[in-house]
């Protein structure tokens, strides 16, 4: 796989409804390796629809997901499928990770279960070498204490590190955190946080939805605000949180800055 | 082979009879267990053991035996052992009440259950007696809840009412068996049967949803 | 002298002797009800499978003909049926059925509709975001339906299916009414050749009720055990198993 002109993403032009709702209208973006791109914006006008486009867990009418220099949708388009994966599907999806705000973690499977499952089931590794790897992940995650117990058991911060856990596990090109806080005790925010904070200085190339304008600040090499499925603005997070040129942007960050 | 459905068709008043038969035991049926029922379920969930350890094995055993089971301990049984005379008829409508009681008991606990008991909290702020609450507030909600599975154990009620053809009660089963012997037409006319059985079950089934739409408008 | 007078006022003096004297024959009609119930329940539940597969197909065809026969089958007793098929499958076949061939049939194609729904609603409670976050992590679909979605759905069916379990022991006793030599069978022959009907009956009946409350205990608690791992499966069963209280399953 090569990268086009040093982006690791690119977005042209996407577009996704459900029903007579329009949920993305347009959508360009473009994501260098590296890069911390945070995404801000009302709840309900698509930020989740447009990382679950990325990963083409929702396929988009039109436009094209190119991850990588190669482009993803018609593939995708082509065999009609929502859900569903083909090979192509699979080897983006194996080096896109997702983080949900619901954790979604399997609750039949023991913490390191969860982990282990896609580089055994998708990197056809052995048993034990995936073991051992998923627990160094788990380890360099303080959640050694953690392995063998069921997700249930676990707090919501532990529960949402684990699914960051498993889905680093796979060494990804491409992370994707969608309002992975919104979920949490507001004491248990900072755990969750400090991980993707961590993640970011390591060089890890991410798209993060949040509602933290803090980490969006710190962390942040790009800030993207999207409402009414466009992307309004765009910039280093510093100048738009401080001078926002757009008068939508100024109005939702006046409301959440309250 | 020749199918002969005009043999059946000149029987239409013979499986009418047999079918309104059905319904009136099924209809008695429900009636008995709906009351009966209720008394098992407020047993069932009092605080004291003497009234709950009772109902639960009620409800318990009479959910574990089969109807055709019960049905001939009580019409070839019981009536020998305790030298007492039973009709065919009030001994199946017994059998089926009781047995209807015992699910009733349960579809009722989990409607009541089902409301939460801030209902009952609210109602009690606002000076009601606790049987006020429970008749004007809790029960008219749990009954809404259940209604729909009242209908199903309605439904079930005339399938089962087939099985008191055993004890002789001219019901459509039965009725159907005759006239079986009689033509020697087994397909047509158990045919006949099963369609009248299913054709009622969707009919009752499309009753109970349209009172419960008119319920909650 | 004592006894005599008590006798007269009972007026019946119940002999359970007779049931001990046929205990082999009441014996040979209980597993006789279990060979009965063992062979319709497991073929019940191979057709359950397929068939709930065939309702959540995206193929129509396949999905109205599973839909369609679930619906028939939920609405048809099972004592007409057994007389329906017993009797009539002759006439049109010419192939005659012995009587516990009949009953197999009946058992296990009535309760593979009920079964069938117990699997499609397990299938539909485990939330899309489950599948997702299996498509997410690289999972084709057969994978993710194979470790992520059936092993949560096995667990919510398990009790369920246990319990309908109890539900085709209790149904077997119709059978009866074919010919088959099952545990009502055998009572009422014996009952007619010892003249004490009220003890065999009363014999036969807390069998019944032995088994079955054993068979629903089981289901309880595998219920309990199952869903003291996690919450979801736990809440999916319950939602369940108030959907076939609520459904209604007696034939």
């Amino acid at each position: 796989m090569t990268e086009s002109e040093g982006f690791v993403l690119e977005l042209r032009d996407i577009h996704k409804s459900f029903g007579d709702v329009h949920v993305l209208r347009g959508i360009d973006l473009k994501v260098r390796r590296g890069e911390v791109v945070a995404i801000i914006g009302p709840s309900g006008k698509g930020k989740s629809t447009l990382l679950k486009c990325i990963d083409l867990l929702e396929v988009p009418e039109q436009g094209s997901v190119i991850f990588m220099g190669k482009d993803y949708v018609p593939s995708a388009r082509h065999r009609g499928l929502k859900l569903r994966a083909n090979a192509d599907l699979r080897n983006l999806r194996t080096h896109i990770g997702i983080v949900f705000q619901q954790f979604n973690l399997f609750p039949h499977r023991t913490v390191v279960q969860n982990v282990m499952m896609a580089p055994m089931l998708v990197l056809g590794m052995k048993e034990t070498e995936a073991r051992e790897r998923s627990v160094a992940q788990l380890e360099k995650m303080g959640l050694q204490d953690k392995t063998n117990a069921y997700p249930s058991t676990l707090s919501g911060g532990q529960q949402q590190r684990v699914a960051i856990a498993r889905a680093l596990v796979m060494e990804p090109q491409l992370m994707l955190f969608d309002e992975v806080t919104s979920a949490l005790d507001p004491e248990l925010v900072g755990e969750v946080v400090n991980e993707i904070q961590r993640l970011a200085e390591g060089g890890m190339t991410m798209l993060v939805v949040t509602h933290h304008i803090g980490f969006a600040r710190h962390s942040g090499s790009r800030l993207v605000f999207i409402d009414e499925g466009t992307i309004v603005e765009e910039g280093p997070p510093g100048d738009m949180l401080d001078h926002p040129r757009e008068a939508r942007t100024r109005e939702f960050l006046r409301r959440i800055l309250i | 082979m020749s199918l002969r459905f005009d043999l059946v068709l000149e029987s239409a008043g013979w499986l009418a009879q047999g079918l309104a038969m059905t319904y009136f035991v099924a209809l008695v049926s429900i009636v008995v267990g709906l009351a009966l029922g209720l008394i098992f379920a407020t047993a069932r969930s009092s605080s004291l053991l003497i009234l709950r350890a009772p109902a639960i094995v009620y409800i318990n055993f009479f959910r574990g035996l089969p109807l055709i089971a019960f049905l001939i301990w009580l019409y070839f049984g019981v009536t020998v052992a305790f030298n007492f005379q039973l009709s065919a008829l009030s001994a199946g409508i017994a059998c089926l009440s009781i047995q209807a009681s015992a699910y009733l008991a349960e579809i009722y606990r989990a409607g009541l259950q089902a409301i939460p008991q801030a209902q009952t909290q609210a109602a009690l702020s606002l000076g009601l007696t606790p049987w006020q609450a429970f008749r004007t507030v809790r029960f008219p909600q749990a009954l809404r809840v259940i209604f729909p599975a009242i209908g199903n154990e309605f439904i079930g009620l005339i399938k089962g009412s087939a099985l008191v053809s055993v004890l002789g009660v001219f019901e459509l089963m039965r009725s159907t068996q005759q006239r079986v012997l009689f033509y020697q037409l087994p397909l047509e006319f158990y045919t006949t049967a099963a369609l009248l059985y299913i054709i009622s079950g969707i009919g009752i089934g499309r009753l109970f949803l349209i009172i419960e739409r008119r319920m909650q408008t | 002298m004592q006894l005599s007078r008590d006798a007269n006022l009972v007026g019946y003096q119940p002999d359970f002797g007779a049931v001990f004297a046929n205990l082999d024959v009441i014996l040979a009609g209980l597993v006789m009800t279990f060979v009965l119930a063992i062979a319709a329940m497991f073929s019940a539940l191979i057709l359950g499978l397929i068939l709930a597969l065939m309702q959540m197909s995206t193929w129509r065809p396949l999905r109205t003909i599973g839909v369609a026969y679930v619906q028939l089958f939920r609405g048809t007793p099972l004592y007409i049926y057994l007389f329906w098929l017993y009797y009539s499958f002759a006439t049109v076949s010419g192939i005659r059925l012995t009587e516990l061939t009949a009953g197999i049939i009946c058992l296990a194609t009535l309760y593979g509709a009920y079964l069938a729904e117990i699997n499609r609603g397990a299938l539909r409670a485990i939330p899309s975001t489950q599948s997702q976050a299996g498509l997410a992590l690289g999972l084709s679909p057969w994978q993710n339906f194979r470790h992520v979605i059936l092993p949560q759905a096995v667990r919510i069916v398990i009790p369920p299916t246990t319990n309908m379990f109890a539900g085709v022991i209790m149904d077997t006793s119709l059978v009866s009414a074919i010919g088959v030599a099952e545990l009502i069978r055998v009572t009422r022959v014996a009952s007619s050749e010892t003249f004490r009907p009220f003890e065999m009956y009363t014999a036969a009946g807390l069998i019944y009720v032995v088994v079955v409350l054993g068979v629903s205990g089981l289901s309880a608690w595998l219920e309990r055990r199952l869903s003291s791992r996690d919450r979801v499966a736990l809440s999916g069963s319950r939602r369940l198993r108030r959907g076939i209280l609520f459904g209604g399953l007696r034939s």
